[in-house]
């Protein structure tokens, strides 16, 4: 079976959660005040990754699919198997068009979607058919120049004309009410969305430092996304990054130092297609492995194989267009995840209940 | 100014997808609370 370490977990998750949000405003409905909405997501999401990393405390070893089994028995289990198969696939189409499009936007302005979506699919069946090792691998290797990059792009905002740090001023002025209220949003995407991890736990190595990579991954995440919330509305200001559609992109086309650094978007082209690319296939490994589960198989190629050639035809008839895609997903997609990424919770307490109830039954 | 559940609904009639994969994990949630309850009146009475 593939294994991976530690590293590689870490790199799976910062490149997963850091994927798209580069490109939102994340919690920008607060606006200047988007990075507590940022702080206060990460905190809750605290929670829930105990949540999460519970269970491989519980079941080392031990697939989602055993663990589901063992909860509910396998009547019950194969159908939430089934909805976790679902939204894996769902989260996947999303991700796939926006990504799609906005390399049509911003790289391929000429080429169909469908050609470009083709290409992009095809790329990650050839990675996702070699199976978990390669994935991750392939993302450590990337995972630097991601990285690099974005700080990159960070540090020359800073020292850029028109970064002004007074545009996150006034602190806390509509109180916290508005906070609040982008806080269950933002704690679904991007936090939320690492409900996908529960499909790879038994995939790594050393099952005990799960938690402890887990947490330093999404802390690592968090800074980056605050880090990027504080750059866009810094040089944006809070008015034009809440109606920017990508705006990443505009920080960078921003930047004018003594005309050398200039037109830099085509580092915000690697970082989108980077981020899309490893986001998109992760939630459809999850998806092919969830399927192969369900009906008793050990190889998922023949997931990835016929779902992979279907995939941008779902893509295209799921979506009419990148402003469709985002209203569906910012105004009911997020609370989708959200819904999602509380499962494990009520499954955990369900766990507990259980060895709770059994070992009284021992007792007597 | 349309409420958060408005603006859900409204997505939900035109996205069947997510309107199932949403609805059924919420019926799921629900039948993970009564396993849940099954299995902490089972531990009191025993």
């Amino acid at each position: 079976m593939d294994r991976i370490t530690n590293i590689q977990l870490f790199t799976l998750i910062v490149i997963f959660e850091v994927g798209s949000t580069t490109l939102f405003a994340i919690g920008i409905g607060a606006r200047q005040d988007a990075w507590i909405v940022i702080v206060v997501a990460y905190l809750l999401s605290l929670a829930l990754i105990w949540c999460y990393t519970q269970f491989p405390k519980m079941y080392p070893q031990k697939d989602f699919a055993f663990i589901l089994d063992d909860l509910f028995g396998k009547m019950l289990a194969r159908p939430l198997l089934f909805l976790f198969g679902l939204y894996f696939l769902h989260q996947a189409l999303h991700n796939f068009y926006e990504f799609g499009s906005l390399i049509k936007m911003t790289a391929l302005p000429f080429t169909p979607l469908a050609v470009i979506l083709y290409i992009f699919v095809f790329v990650i069946m050839y990675i996702l058919m070699l199976g978990m090792e390669v994935l991750v691998r392939s993302i450590e290797i990337v995972f630097l120049y991601f990285i690099i990059f974005l700080i990159l792009i960070f540090v020359l905002n800073f020292v850029a004309e028109e970064f002004d740090l007074i545009n996150l001023l006034p602190i806390l002025d509509k109180g916290f009410g508005s906070i609040l209220k982008e806080v269950p949003s933002v704690l679904g995407f991007p936090f939320g969305e690492v409900v996908v991890v529960l499909v790879f736990w038994h995939f790594v190595q050393q099952q005990k430092s799960i938690r402890k990579t887990t947490y330093i991954a999404v802390t690592f995440s968090t800074l980056i996304l605050i880090t990027s919330v504080i750059v866009m509305i810094s040089v944006l200001g809070p008015d034009l990054a809440t109606h920017m559609e990508i705006p990443l992109l505009e920080t960078l086309l921003s930047i004018h130092i003594g005309m050398i650094f200039t037109n830099l978007d085509s580092m915000g082209v690697f970082i989108m297609f980077v981020g899309g690319f490893y986001k998109t296939a992760i939630h459809f490994f999850a998806f092919s492995i969830v399927m192969t589960w369900m009906v008793g198989k050990r190889k998922p190629n023949w997931v990835i194989a016929i779902f992979g050639l279907l995939l941008p035809i779902l893509a295209l008839f799921q979506f009419e267009s990148l402003e469709h895609q985002r209203w569906k997903g910012m105004e009911a997609g997020v609370y989708n995840i959200v819904v999602y990424s509380l499962i494990p919770v009520f499954l955990l307490i369900l766990a507990f209940v259980k060895k709770w109830s059994e070992r009284k039954g021992k007792k007597k | 100014m349309k409420s958060e559940i408005t603006k859900i609904i409204d997505v939900l009639k035109e996205d069947y997808f997510l309107a199932f994969i949403m609805i059924s994990g919420l019926i799921y949630i629900m039948v993970i609370c009564l396993f849940t309850l099954f299995y902490l009146v089972k531990g009191l009475f025993k």
